[in-house]
């Protein structure tokens, strides 16, 4: 975990994600960006950037996507600059099943499957970078509140635009993610109209 | 279920009805009796709307029964949009009833000797057939309402619309669902048109009276259906996904994986799919008062469905599924829930496969008539539909014939069947059950999942590149069988994943009807009924070119994985090689 995305303040975490959580969750399906580094495996992006457990990884999140790509080996797939990390519940339909990891299915989806290793000796190892996410369905329910609470980063067009107020003076780009800006769910913060939405301005 | 009940529609004074053994259909349910049926007793080179075509009207081996999830109705016919045999399935209360009164089939048979329309009542003590010339053009809404008047609000309706008055190869059969809504159809093939022909605007069943199906084993029967219950319940799609959010929970993940089809199949993904997905239903239907999850027939456990309240609170229409929200969405480049669910209503009302019907208005929109995202213009067209203009007498034919009206070489079809909501070229071995199903494009052919549970035709080694085409064939087969015992396919998830509920399943059977099966009789039941369903469609004309995709799909790379459809025709030739 980044350190910059730490709980200031001692803010009550609300497991429901708070009132503002029903707003929020379209931004939270379309994608928001969160810091990983270079050359990590995915995996371990989801442990330490997403604060996810081992046990929530196996037994929650059976569906993952890299780049659009589903994805079966989270040890092999890195993080890139910019990339795409989509996650996912188990899913109904033949087809959710052909797109769950290691699916007895998978050759169904083998042209567009992730092939794992991807030039992980060229990338710079350890350097911090923009990830973009995206939760689904139960991850999302289950896992976007807790993320929230600890602060993603959105276009702030898209934050006015979920919850039908402009930005308030005072806050600037996220530092080191140009147009991006912090966005936490904290308890009743006095954000007129926005529910106490969002965090502090980014120094 | 020992009785199959025959309506001769074309009897002197109107249409007759029969009641006889099961006879030579013995221990066959569900699409197991329509395709034995109409196999056996349909000339396949008949005209779908001539004499000789038959509807089959068929509860499930578990229907009727105590059994979790064993409320699907299938319908059979020779279809008039592919021209092959048929099985369409249906939620709703309908089997249920049905099996409950004894019947193992309804048979709808002859040609309407007049233009007339009849109301068949069936309930413990017979049958009743009269006039339904005061129903004539009514939408399957207005149609239900009045019996309600009537009949009470316990019965159940098979019924069809305008549309199947009108007999269009895109029209459906309507049931009712648990509040007597029309909601839940036998979409696919066309099989409105059929009843149509037959000049039966609605089958009404009144169960009461009747007691539930008994079992030859009571107590094995009762373990089975407990361990059967907990196998739905505690799987996570059976038991999570499929409740919280229904089937529509797929829309953000197919787009995840450039599969969603989008603006009549031109690329991969659509940029409003987080707007219409199963998530954002769910939030909207629990803020308007309506359900998020909710059954189609009593004895469902999964509940995937759900009741769509419109801004004001007041029912609209049932939870619109994953094919309806991608057919009238993101294929036709609409993003918003309201205008989707507005066209789910108009087409059951009017009587109306959904898939076939996004898939029009999508290649009318490709055509010129109105643009890609016209929610008001995809709206007005489906009326044109419904009122029977000459502009809605072709897009109510469906996607193959109105692209033939129009000009237009991108109709997503297989043997005139519009295909569903994976793109075949991203999700290659769902384009192999495409191609290669007796049924037309369909998804659900291959839907089961329980194929290395089956063991059907030997384990699968999924990391094989040729693991497409075996998956495919064992898909199908252990589709067939599940069609064949009532239960709903989405099972197929809970089963696959907990071998104690496969077997749940198989001593719900066997304790049921005192017999014992093996998963190997289970793979036999499969490809029966495939081989009746390929042995019909030949001597109907079917060649193994008719396995095929169109070749669009070949030549135009799909964004955003720019892939193409690279399956050969040698490979596609071995799915029923077994
Ligand atoms: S799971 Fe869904 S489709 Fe299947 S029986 Fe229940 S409500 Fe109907």
């Amino acid at each position: 975990m980044v350190d910059s995305f730490s709980n200031a303040g001692g803010d009550k975490l609300s497991a429901s994600g708070g009132p503002s959580w029903a707003r929020l969750t379209g931004l939270v399906q379309e994608g928001f960006a969160l810091y990983g580094l270079e050359g990590q495996s995915l995996r371990d992006f989801m442990r330490e950037a997403l604060g996810m457990s081992d046990a929530y990884i196996e037994g929650a999140v059976s569906t993952v996507f890299l780049d659009y790509k589903p994805v079966d080996d989270l040890d092999g797939a890195v993080i890139r600059p910019g990339c795409l990390v989509s996650l996912s519940a188990a899913m109904p339909g033949l087809v959710g099943a052909v797109m769950r990891r290691n699916s007895p299915y998978a050759s169904f989806r083998e042209a567009i499957s992730h092939g794992g290793h991807t030039e992980q000796e060229e990338a710079q190892k350890d350097k911090r970078c923009i990830v973009r996410v995206k939760l689904f369905n139960a991850v999302m329910r289950e896992h976007g509140p807790l993320l929230l609470s600890q602060g993603i980063m959105l276009e702030p067009d898209r934050i006015a635009a979920a919850i039908g107020t402009p930005l308030p003076d005072g806050y600037s780009a996220e530092h080191g993610a140009p147009g991006l800006v912090l966005l936490r769910s904290l308890a009743e913060h006095g954000v007129p109209g926005a529910a106490g939405a969002f965090g502090a301005p980014r120094p | 279920m020992d009785t199959i009940l025959r309506i001769n529609v074309a009897a002197n004074g109107g249409p007759k009805a029969k009641a006889e053994p099961v006879g030579a259909y013995a221990g066959m349910g569900g699409r197991a009796l329509t395709s034995h049926m109409i196999a056996r007793e349909v000339p396949p080179l008949c005209h779908a709307l001539g004499p000789e075509n038959k509807i089959v009207i068929a509860p499930g081996l578990l229907s009727g029964t105590a059994a979790g999830q064993s409320g699907r109705l299938s319908i059979g016919c020779k279809s008039p949009l592919t021209g092959g045999i048929k099985e369409a399935n249906a939620g709703g209360q309908a089997a249920q009833v049905l099996a409950r009164l004894g019947y193992a089939a309804v048979v709808l048979e002859g040609e309407a000797a007049d233009d007339q329309l009849y109301l068949v009542y069936i309930n413990k003590d017979g049958v009743k057939i009269e006039s339904a010339a005061a129903y004539k053009g009514l939408g399957n809404y207005e149609l239900i309402d009045r019996i309600k008047e009537r009949f009470g609000d316990k019965v159940a309706c098979i019924s069809i619309g305008p549309a199947g008055e009108y007999r269009m190869a895109a029209a459906s059969i309507a049931c009712t669902d648990m509040e007597m809504h029309p909601t839940r159809h036998a979409g696919r093939g066309g099989v409105g048109a059929v009843m149509g022909s037959k000049g039966i605007k609605v089958i009404v069943i009144d169960d009461a009276g009747a007691a539930m199906r008994q079992p030859k084993d009571p107590e094995k029967f009762k373990a089975a259906n407990k361990a059967w219950v907990e196998g739905l319940k505690k799987h996570p799609v059976t038991g999570g996904g499929l409740p919280a959010y229904g089937t529509n929970v797929l829309t953000n993940i197919i787009n995840e994986a450039g599969g969603f089809p989008t603006n009549n199949f031109k690329t991969g993904q659509f940029k409003g799919a987080s707007k219409i997905s199963g998530e954002s239903f769910a939030a909207t239907m629990t803020e308007r008062g309506g359900q998020a999850t909710h059954g189609c027939h009593r004895g469902c456990v999964i509940q995937c469905s759900g009741i769509y309240n419109d801004k004001n609170g007041k029912f609209l229409t049932k939870q619109p599924e994953y094919e309806t929200v991608w057919a009238h969405g993101a294929n036709c480049g609409i993003d918003d829930m309201d205008t989707i669910a507005m066209l789910d209503r108009l087409d059951d009302d009017y009587g109306l496969d959904t898939i076939e019907m996004g898939a029009t208005v999508a290649v009318a929109m490709d055509a010129g008539l109105l643009k890609f995202g016209d929610a008001a213009g995809a709206i007005d067209l489906i009326k044109e539909v419904g009122k029977g203009s000459p502009l809605g007498r072709i897009i109510g034919n469906g996607a193959a014939l109105t692209a033939k009206a129009f000009g237009l070489e991108r109709a997503p079809v297989v043997k005139g069947q519009a295909m569903p909501a994976y793109d075949p070229r991203a999700i290659m071995g769902i384009g192999v059950t495409y191609a290669t199903s007796p049924m037309g494009a369909d998804h659900t052919a291959g839907y089961a999942i329980a194929t290395n549970i089956l063991k059907v035709g030997g384990f699968v080694d999924p990391l094989k590149p040729e693991g497409q085409i075996e998956l495919s064939r064992n898909l199908q087969i252990a589709t067939a069988a599940i069609d064949a015992t009532g239960m709903c396919l989405f099972i197929a998830f809970a089963v696959l994943d907990q071998p104690e509920t496969f077997q749940a399943l198989l001593d719900l059977l066997n304790s049921f009807h005192g017999l014992s099966l093996t998963g190997d009789d289970v793979t036999a039941l499969g490809k029966s009924i495939l081989t009746a369903e390929r042995d019909f469609n030949k001597a109907a004309g079917f060649t193994k070119e008719m396995d095929r995709l169109p070749s669009y799909f070949k030549r135009e790379a799909l964004d955003p994985h720019k892939v193409t459809f690279t399956v050969s025709d040698e490979e596609l030739d071995q799915v029923f090689n077994w």
